[in-house]
């Protein structure tokens, strides 16, 4: 569905944001993780054709995104919501998404009109159709962005941080209507809300500073931290400062930390089953080289 | 077919939804409604004024033609008189007098002030992310920048049409008379000329300009502008005139009252046909500039 090969973006000639990267994206659910400044809006606005790579090649459906027609092709099945709304606030929800379909190419009337119902359905808006959009909650503003990313039935759907600012209700029927759609085309979720991934993606790729640090699913990566996931109570502050704290818990004997890393012996850390978050944090910091080697 | 068909509708969408935002977020219609408002209310205080004097001259002028012995002292002194002035023809010379003084500077402020009230319509899209949306839609960069041009010519254009309607009524509820002819062959050949440039110009500059700099950019292109209307018009009143620049003495209603020579059919095409092509090659520019810059 999407191939990636030595794809770099480089901004003002200085700053790379993405750096010699190669993916491959099969059709379903595909989760995009990383901290802030990793490269994934960069990663996800260049497969959208909204960013020219400096180097390197993208084909998304067959289609090279650097040339007019692969864009344009590219385009016509495309659903993406931006990390900023980019929404008309003078408008109201119907009047926007009704913009939004006719940009698509959704010129019959009556199939428009019923995927605006359809989308507003989906989202739960359906009784605020005609208000102003400026009226909004960010929740809901963002359920709007929601909407018009999934009009003209799109074959490949970008979200780009969707669950910013969603309750955890709102939130989890996103990630359920995503897993849904994703029956039937590819889904690119980029987010750095490791829980939305969790229960999400069959797929998924670590990214900081432009480089790609891990690709495969979940349990892979998961396994990559057994050994390396620690509890350890102390009075006060972390025992060891080279640990990298995921978590602490007042208990009643002390401080009880998560810890990644490799402890002292004399620490009495004990071992902890490791989850997609701590996963992911000991990927990071093993590349930074910031945690104790065995 | 299906191709042009979704083109057009696509072009449709962005000058309704570009409408739609301009009466809305106002800054461009409240523009054009303040200058066409107060270029109103001075044609109309002012004819008022002359219809005034002018009637006051005629009743005097109707006692001096009937009177032989003034007609007689005059003619030996060379002078001759000829008609007298109906009121139709004074309400027209009134109301002329007051176009002449008026009719520049609604030109000129159009010029001058609506690039600075519309060029922020780009830049917007591009500050709340609407424009990176637009560009993973099917919509081609110049249908997009075509669209928001229309959008916001159209926009004034009502907004001219709304206070040109009130306007006339006003006319002719406190003058009596009002010479519709010759006001709209100015609106039509004078004054929507200038709010498409106006229009066009600050739309398509907006490309290139940041949104924090835009007041000052559009002000700096409603300057450019009007020279380069100055220069293309040729105005035959100098370069610093800011009287009226093409159609000033186009209509005979003008050279009647001015005695100045009118420009011909032929010269006004010509200038129109001078000031398309700027603006083409500047649409052009700006479209490889989105199309480099943006991957739009």
């Amino acid at each position: 569905m999407i191939e990636i090969s030595h794809l770099t973006k480089i901004y003002n000639r200085q700053t790379r944001a993405l750096d010699d990267v190669n993916l491959k994206i099969e059709e379903g659910m595909f989760g995009l993780i990383g901290p802030n400044g990793a490269g994934k809006t960069t990663l996800m606005r260049t497969l959208a054709g909204i960013l020219r790579p400096t180097s390197g090649k993208a084909y998304v459906m067959g289609q090279d995104i650097e040339t007019d027609l692969g864009k344009r092709i590219v385009r016509s099945t495309l659903g993406y919501l931006p990390q900023e709304l980019g929404l008309y606030p003078e408008l109201t929800a119907v009047e926007f998404l009704e913009y939004i379909a006719l940009l698509k190419g959704i010129s019959n009337a009556s199939k428009r009109e019923a995927q605006l119902a359809e989308v507003l359905e989906i989202v739960g808006l359906g009784k605020d159709a005609t208000r102003r959009i400026k009226s909004f909650s960010g929740g809901m503003k963002r359920r709007i962005g929601i909407a018009q990313a999934l009009l003209g039935q799109p074959e490949l759907l970008i979200v780009d941080e969707p669950t910013a600012g969603l309750d955890p209700e709102e939130r989890s029927k996103f990630r359920n209507l995503l897993v849904s759609k994703a029956s039937h085309c590819t889904v690119i979720f980029s987010t750095h809300i490791i829980e939305d991934i969790n229960q999400s993606c069959t797929y998924i790729a670590v990214i900081e500073g432009g480089h790609i640090r891990f690709h495969g699913n979940p349990r892979d990566l998961i396994s990559q931290a057994q050994g390396h996931v620690f509890t350890v109570t102390a009075k006060t502050t972390p025992p060891d400062p080279s640990l990298l704290v995921v978590s602490s818990l007042q208990t009643k004997d002390g401080m009880e930390y998560r810890i990644v890393g490799i402890p002292h012996k004399n620490l009495h850390a004990k071992p902890a089953e490791p989850n997609l978050e701590d996963s992911y944090l000991w990927l990071l910091h093993k590349s930074r080289s910031k945690l104790p080697q065995p | 077919m299906l191709h042009h068909h979704k083109t057009i509708v696509q072009l449709f969408a962005v000058i309704k939804t570009e409408i739609r935002f301009c009466l809305r977020r106002k800054w461009s219609v409240v523009t054009m409604a303040v200058i066409c408002i107060v270029v109103a209310a001075g044609i109309l205080i002012l004819t008022i004024k002359n219809l005034e004097y002018l009637r006051e001259y005629s009743d005097m002028y109707n006692t001096a033609l009937h009177d032989p012995s003034i007609v007689e002292r005059l003619k030996a002194e060379g002078i001759i008189f000829a008609e007298m002035l109906t009121p139709d023809e004074i309400a027209i010379q009134s109301t002329g007098i007051s176009l002449l003084t008026f009719w520049g500077p609604f030109l000129f402020l159009s010029l001058l002030l609506l690039p600075v009230a519309s060029i922020s319509t780009i830049p917007v899209d591009q500050q709340s992310g609407a424009l990176e949306l637009v560009q993973t839609t099917s919509v081609g960069g110049s249908i997009y920048l075509l669209g928001k041009v229309l959008g916001v010519f159209v926009s004034v254009l009502i907004t001219a049409l709304v206070v040109f309607i009130f306007f006339i009524s006003a006319m002719v509820l406190l003058v009596g008379y009002a010479p519709l002819g010759v006001l709209i062959k100015l609106a039509v050949f004078d004054g929507i000329p200038i709010i498409a440039w106006a229009s066009a110009i600050s739309v398509l500059a907006g490309a290139v300009i940041p949104r924090s700099i835009s007041i000052l950019g559009g002000f700096i292109i409603g300057v450019v502008s009007y020279f380069i209307w100055m220069l293309v018009a040729k105005s035959p009143y100098g370069l610093w005139s800011l009287l009226d620049l093409i159609s000033y003495n186009l209509f005979h209603h003008y050279g009647i009252i001015t005695d100045r020579q009118s420009v011909t059919a032929g010269t006004y095409v010509f200038t129109c046909f001078c000031l398309a092509s700027i603006m083409f090659v500047f649409a052009f520019i700006i479209r490889i500039w989105l199309k480099r810059r943006e991957n739009f």
